[in-house]
């Protein structure tokens, strides 16, 4: 039994070890993997506003100080990127497509925007639908028609869905153009119209100057001219109204085209003066010059040279004026052609000359133009480049959020892996310690049953002296022939064997039944040496013997050592004294003999005799072993020596531990 | 034949008892005294020389062979009485000794008082109480003497002369180491339990042996030994098994 119980000891150290360092390795690992977590998530809604105020002061200062405008871009966009702020992320790069578009870099400003836009749909930041406009512009200018149609027609359909008129209107207009230039004039013409009907509706004068302007592009594009004149000489009055002079002239200009293209020099020479009048009269002089150099055109198709000549010369007059060489230099190589044709062919060569001066210094200042756009440009390409750094950073971290997700997962599963480990190690654990406690207890149970086993067959035990002494007894009343003697003590024998027998089965028996049984063995023995001893039996009466349960034969063998090793070697009579007390809860009971005593009955032996061994009190010794172990029963008995010869026993019962007999 | 008697027993009870069997069922004994101890016992002896004593074995201040270690000579036959079967019984048993049981069975006090009239009329010698003492002095087992009583007398050998014993219907035939063969008239399971203390071994339901004495086993479903003598004694299968726990 020890065996099995060590080896459930030794599994549930082991098991308990090894769920210690378990709990360990759970407890370190997703603390550190938390952490790392909210270093990323964490804090999110504390800088928006930094990255917001950012992008505007980058709006603002984009015109003037381009550079630092991207910078700020640059900043927000690395706080938003970094605390994972899509809103602010989208903005950045919302603007970042405005300045491209503004430097003329549509690839960069289409990329940007599509960016942005890919964050705001997954966002659903719906409302912010300017953008689509923006991109189909960019894709526009590209000459990406499809998708510029695309964009345009979610914008319009976003503009129409928030019945924003305007937009409505720039998506139409937007609209028609990629259609315009696809030469599906038929859409186009209906986008413009649509356009014009809104802005009639509305009344939006520059709205209709412009649809106008649109429908009669379409309509000189269908070779539809006087349809096409018609839109233009309508847009021109409206605009006249507002004095938009931009667009009257853009009037004047295509009408002029026109005119050009049929070689109608009449109505071109009438148109263009009309328009010299009209800008003479508004003081437009770059349109005055511009206006002279187209009449001068119309002049040399008619041959009137001299008209021409007059005219351009008036052109360059206004053109040196203002300073615009443009005009100047193509007034100057139109006079050239008219000198040429009016044969004056030095004044020819020297105005081509001038004119090539002209030109080349409008290509220079054209070049210089140029630079400093592509300065800006190159700004603009390292800007993008350390966005795209950027951005290859984000989509680092993104992995990185990934992978530290993906680790979360895994750590996650592990843990319920290891759960379930350490679950089912506790549950073996409890199976193998319910195991150990079974085993154990069927163990103890073994041995209580051994023991109770071993009890039996101390208790059924009487000394065989006395049973043969007594039917010696009895032999010798036969053999005196007294029958009525004979009779007598047999049947005090019967009685007593009897009583004994039937309480041998018995693990308790009342008190009562053993003082019976003892006052019938007294007087017995008393009977047999009636010329070595008297007695006295004494029950203290306060004792409820009925309700008190004690082993039986508990007592009897050291009555029977007194008579058999005190009192029988005794010369004269001796006296036996038994007595039973209560006190405190504890019966006493006394055995006292004025025999010879232990130490003398033992020296009388000879060696003879010593051979054999006194069984009863060995026994009884192994009993009250047994009944204290099995029945946790407190029994106290102490022999000393009497004064001034003999013996006292005191059997001490602790009365709580007998009182019930189903112990 | 008269029988000169003496009762030496320490409970007046028993006395009584015995003195008034064998006044009414052993006409041919004359208690001439009854002692009630050793000391009063060895003095009732000296007086009155007995032809047999009818010794308690278990008395008070002495027993039995206290009362027999003290006389010189033992030149009268002893009839132990005991109350039971205890550690005395085996050596009065391997000495031949008589003895009977208390409660007294007037049967076998009958028997008793007539195979000692018998040995006094034959004027057979009084050895078994000499071998008794012997043994009882001798604490080696190995030099411990056997009574072995046959048809004409009693033959005594030492335990370790026996070779083996065999049964014999209701006799038993002892084989010694000096070659000679005895009938014994007494059963098997007599000597089996008188012997089995010493080195021997009922392989069979026939057979004793003296485990000294086997040379070899020879195999078989119970097998078969063989004795220093060169017999040869089968083996019970039943025993096989105990015989060869005793080899180990």
């Amino acid at each position: 039994m020890t065996k099995q119980f060590t080896y459930a000891l030794l599994a549930f150290f082991l098991l308990l070890g090894s769920n210690i360092t378990f709990g360990q390795d759970k407890k370190n690992e997703p603390y550190q993997q938390k952490r790392s977590f909210s270093k990323i998530s964490k804090s999110s809604y504390q800088k928006p506003n930094e990255a917001t105020k950012k992008l505007k002061a980058a709006e603002k200062l984009f015109k003037s100080e381009p550079e630092k405008a991207l910078d700020l871009v640059h900043d927000a966009l690395l706080i938003a990127i970094k605390d994972n702020y899509l809103k602010e992320e989208a903005d950045a790069y919302k603007l970042l497509g405005e300045f491209n578009y503004k430097l003329n870099e549509y690839n960069l400003s289409y990329k940007n925007y599509g960016k942005a836009i890919a964050i705001y749909n997954k966002q659903g930041f719906s409302s912010i639908f300017e953008i689509y406009y923006n991109i189909g512009k960019s894709a526009e200018k590209l000459n990406d028609y499809s998708n510029a149609n695309n964009y345009y027609s979610r914008y319009l359909k976003l503009a129409k869905g928030k019945s924003n008129k305007s937009s409505q209107v720039k998506g139409h207009i937007a609209l028609g153009d990629v259609y315009l230039k696809e030469k599906e004039l038929k859409a186009a013409k209906q986008h413009y119209t649509e356009a014009l009907h809104i802005e009639k509706k509305r009344d939006n004068k520059q709205g209709i100057v412009i649809a106008n302007l649109k429908l009669g592009e379409v309509e000189e594009a269908r070779n539809n001219d006087k349809q096409a004149i018609q839109y233009y000489r309508s847009s021109q009055n409206t605009a006249k109204q507002i004095e938009d002079d931009q667009s009257v002239n853009q009037a004047y200009t295509n009408i002029s085209n026109i005119y050009e293209n049929q070689r109608n020099s009449n109505e071109g020479i009438e148109l263009n003066q009309e328009a010299l009048d009209y800008n003479q009269k508004r003081n437009n002089q770059s349109e005055v010059a511009a206006n002279s150099i187209n009449l001068a055109n119309f002049y040399i198709q008619q041959d009137n040279n001299e008209l021409a000549i007059q005219s351009l010369q008036n052109s360059i007059e206004i053109s040196d004026k203002t300073g615009d060489i443009a005009n100047k230099s193509r007034a100057t190589q139109v006079l050239s052609e008219a000198y040429n044709k009016s044969g004056l062919a030095e004044e020819a060569e020297k105005k081509y000359k001038e004119y090539l001066i002209l030109e080349d210094s409008l290509y220079k200042m054209r070049e210089r133009q140029l630079k400093s756009q592509n300065l800006k440009g190159e700004m603009l390409e390292n800007a993008q480049n350390k966005l795209s750094l950027l951005e290859k950073d984000k989509q680092l971290s993104e992995k990185t959020i990934e992978l530290l997700r993906q680790e979360k997962l895994i750590q996650e599963q592990f843990i319920s892996e290891q759960k379930v480990l350490t679950y089912s190690l506790i549950l073996g654990l409890i199976v193998l310690i319910i195991t150990a406690f079974l085993v154990y207890r069927s163990n103890k149970a073994k041995n209580k049953a051994n023991q109770l086993l071993v009890l039996k067959s101390l208790r059924a035990q009487m000394n065989p002296h006395f049973i043969f002494n007594a039917l010696n007894s009895v032999n010798s009343f036969i053999s005196k022939s007294d029958e009525r003697a004979a009779n007598r003590y047999l049947a005090d024998f019967s009685r007593l064997m009897r009583d004994v027998m039937e309480n041998s089965q018995e693990d308790f028996i009342s008190l009562a039944k053993e003082i019976d049984i003892l006052s019938m063995y007294l007087k017995l023995e008393h009977h047999r040496f009636n010329d070595k001893f008297d007695y006295s039996f004494e029950v203290d009466e306060s004792i409820n013997t009925e309700e008190f349960f004690i082993p039986p034969m508990l007592i009897q063998p050291y009555i029977e050592n007194a008579v058999w090793h005190g009192l029988r070697y005794k010369k004269e009579k001796g006296f036996l004294k038994v007595s039973i007390n209560q006190s405190n809860k504890t019966i006493t009971v006394t055995i006292i003999d004025d025999g010879i005593g232990r130490e003398k009955s033992q020296e009388l032996k000879t060696e003879n005799q010593k051979i054999q061994k006194s069984t009863g009190l060995k026994n009884i010794d192994s009993r009250l072993k047994i009944i204290s172990d099995i029945y946790k029963a407190k029994l106290d008995v102490e022999i000393k020596d009497n004064e001034p010869t003999g013996t006292v026993v005191t059997v001490k019962i602790l009365q709580e531990n007998f009182i019930k007999k189903d112990i | 034949m008269e029988l000169k008697a003496i009762i030496v027993e320490d409970e007046e009870a028993s006395r009584i008892t015995l003195n008034n069997y064998l006044t009414k069922y052993c006409e041919n004994v004359t208690v001439l005294d009854m002692a009630d101890s050793v000391q009063t016992g060895l003095i009732a002896i000296q007086k009155h020389n007995p032809d047999v004593v009818f010794l308690d074995i278990e008395m008070p201040y002495g027993n039995a062979f206290d009362l027999l270690e003290s006389l010189d000579k033992v030149d009268f036959e002893i009839i132990f009485v005991t109350a039971y079967r205890d550690y005395a019984i085996k050596a009065l048993n391997l000495s031949a000794a008589y003895y009977i049981l208390k409660p007294i069975d007037i049967d076998e006090l009958v028997v008793a008082v007539a195979k000692i009239t018998a040995n006094k009329k034959a004027g057979e010698d009084i050895f078994h109480t000499k071998i008794l003492m012997d043994n009882i002095k001798n604490s080696n087992i190995q030099h411990k003497k056997i009574v072995l009583p046959q048809m004409d007398g009693f033959e005594v050998v030492n335990v370790n002369q026996i070779i083996r014993a065999e049964a014999n219907d209701n006799y038993t035939n002892f084989y010694l180491t000096n070659g000679k063969k005895y009938l014994v008239s007494k059963t098997l399971k007599h000597f089996d339990e008188l012997l089995s203390e010493f080195d021997f071994i009922r392989v069979h339901k026939s057979h004793l042996v003296n485990l000294q004495f086997i040379t070899k086993y020879i195999k078989g479903k119970g097998g078969q030994v063989k004795m220093s003598d060169e017999s040869i004694v089968d083996v019970s299968p039943i025993r096989k098994k105990e015989l060869i726990e005793r080899f180990r």
